[in-house]
């Protein structure tokens, strides 16, 4: 037994003693000891080399063994994306529906007269010479021709043109056939608005018999003047630009419409207000 | 007629890089032995760590690289089995992936340990071996087990994934005989019992 101690046995056991007890003091000390950072710095690549070898050979056992078992999860979390996509979409028209809801009940309390019919918008026109929109409320609801409609924040749409028991059919602002009495809400001048859907100014929205002495500023608000069919005060656009129309005796002004026909979904027909 | 076989070779004309270095036929076997070594160390580690660690069996998983530390202090000759511990324990430590450094003394003092009683006790062979590398393998995990524990790392009740982990290795070592008892044969048996 004694002749297996020889000297280099007793050495690697004092040396092993020693490092272990040098090595605890000094990883105590610092966080990484030369000796670490450098085995480590060659085992690193190393390591990152076999474990990417490891998880492409899993990937190929995965392929080959448990395809099916894949498969069917694959069909099982598309069902489930499917399903949470759908939840997203409803949450989201349910958020639009609750923001626009909010924006009516304000304009509800400031015009406690009004009486309003809602309803979504479910078509809208297909040709170059009309800009209308369809409804799904009609006659059943309350809803007759000539019914003007808005939107939750008191943005003109239109004027209802023609209804069904269910449906009815909204000519758009931008409709040039339709013309409304409105006043630029800063100065006081008034002026007829009519929609350029089938002029030059497509999209905008006109206002003429502007009177010639008349200041007119970018971005004042357009509102209707108040007659029987427009209430007072629903806004319709602001002024982008303005000018001297061909008879040189009047002014005109042209709007950017406040509502957004392209993104409207819901629309108030308003079947009754006080006029006063 | 067939020509006759030509009895001598000729001188060889030129020199290889080995024979500049006058490295000698035995040093060369001696260099691929440790070479081989340390490769297979090496191996381990890497499968230890980047493999074998995501498997669990039973709430445990192995320690090849102390297996294979310990294994081959019994198959190499007492000293250098304690240098080749002593030198692979301190790598073990400086890889990372160690318990600490208390390994070090436990590795070279358990190997030296196994290496002793195998040669004093038993004969050579297989069976010898094995069951003196898994005895160090059992009480290497004890030790670390208990050191952990008055070290506040585990609990008692996790007594048990040590001795699974004990076992999975020695198991292990079974498998891993074959080719660490070739590679310490490279060069030619050189035991001294």
């Amino acid at each position: 037994m004694k002749y297996f101690f020889s000297n280099k046995v007793r050495i690697a056991l004092i040396v092993a003693a020693i490092l272990a007890a040098a090595l605890a003091i000094a990883s105590s000390l610092t966080s990484l000891t030369p000796g670490e950072f450098i085995v480590q710095g060659i085992l690193t690549p190393m390591r990152a080399t076999v474990s990417s070898a490891a998880s492409q050979i899993a990937q190929f056992y995965d392929y080959i063994y448990r395809y099916e078992e894949l498969a069917a999860e694959n069909e099982e979390l598309k069902a489930q994306i499917a399903e949470m996509e759908d939840d997203v979409r409803d949450l989201s028209d349910l958020e639009r529906e609750n923001e626009r809801l909010r924006a009516l009940l304000e304009l509800v309390e400031d015009n406690d007269d009004y009486t309003l019919v809602d309803c979504y918008v479910i078509t809208r026109s297909s040709n170059d010479w009309t800009s209308t929109v369809t409804v799904n409320k009609g006659t059943s609801s309350g809803i007759e021709a000539g019914m003007c409609a808005i939107t939750a924040n008191g943005e003109v749409v239109g004027l209802v043109t023609e209804t069904g028991s269910n449906y009815s059919i909204i000519k758009t602002v931008l409709d040039s056939s339709l013309e409304i009495s409105a006043t630029i809400a800063s100065s006081g001048y008034s002026g007829i608005v009519q929609g350029g859907y089938t002029t030059e100014t497509a999209g905008k929205l006109r206002m003429d018999y502007l009177p010639s002495s008349a200041v007119i500023r970018n971005n004042d608000q357009v509102v209707t003047s108040g007659t029987t069919v427009y209430p007072r005060n629903l806004i319709l656009g602001y002024i982008i630009d303005a000018g001297f129309d061909d008879t040189g005796v009047a002014k005109y002004a042209i709007l950017e419409p406040a509502v957004d026909l392209e993104s409207l979904e819901q629309v108030f027909i308003l079947t009754g207000f006080d006029e006063d | 007629m067939l020509r006759r076989k030509r009895d001598f070779k000729p001188d060889r004309t030129g020199t290889s890089l080995l024979s500049k270095l006058y490295v000698t036929p035995r040093q060369r076997r001696l260099l691929l032995k440790w070479g081989v070594i340390a490769l297979l160390t090496l191996a381990l580690s890497l499968a230890q760590d980047v493999i074998l660690c995501r498997v669990s069996i039973l709430g445990a998983s192995t320690d090849l690289v102390a297996a294979g530390i310990l294994l081959l202090s019994v198959l190499l000759p007492t000293d250098d089995g304690a240098i080749f511990a002593l030198v692979a324990s301190t790598v073990y430590y400086f890889s990372g992936s160690s318990p600490g450094s208390y390994c070090i003394l436990l590795l070279t003092a358990l190997g030296i340990a196994a290496n002793i009683l195998r040669a004093n006790l038993l004969r050579r062979g297989f069976a010898s071996n094995l069951l003196c590398a898994a005895a160090a393998m059992l009480v290497y995990e004890m030790l670390v087990y208990v050191l952990v524990l008055f070290l506040g790392y585990t609990t008692l009740s996790r007594m048990y994934a040590f001795g699974i982990t004990a076992a999975l290795s020695c198991a292990a070592m079974v498998v891993l005989y074959p080719l660490f008892s070739a590679a310490c044969r490279i060069g030619g048996d050189s035991w001294k019992d």
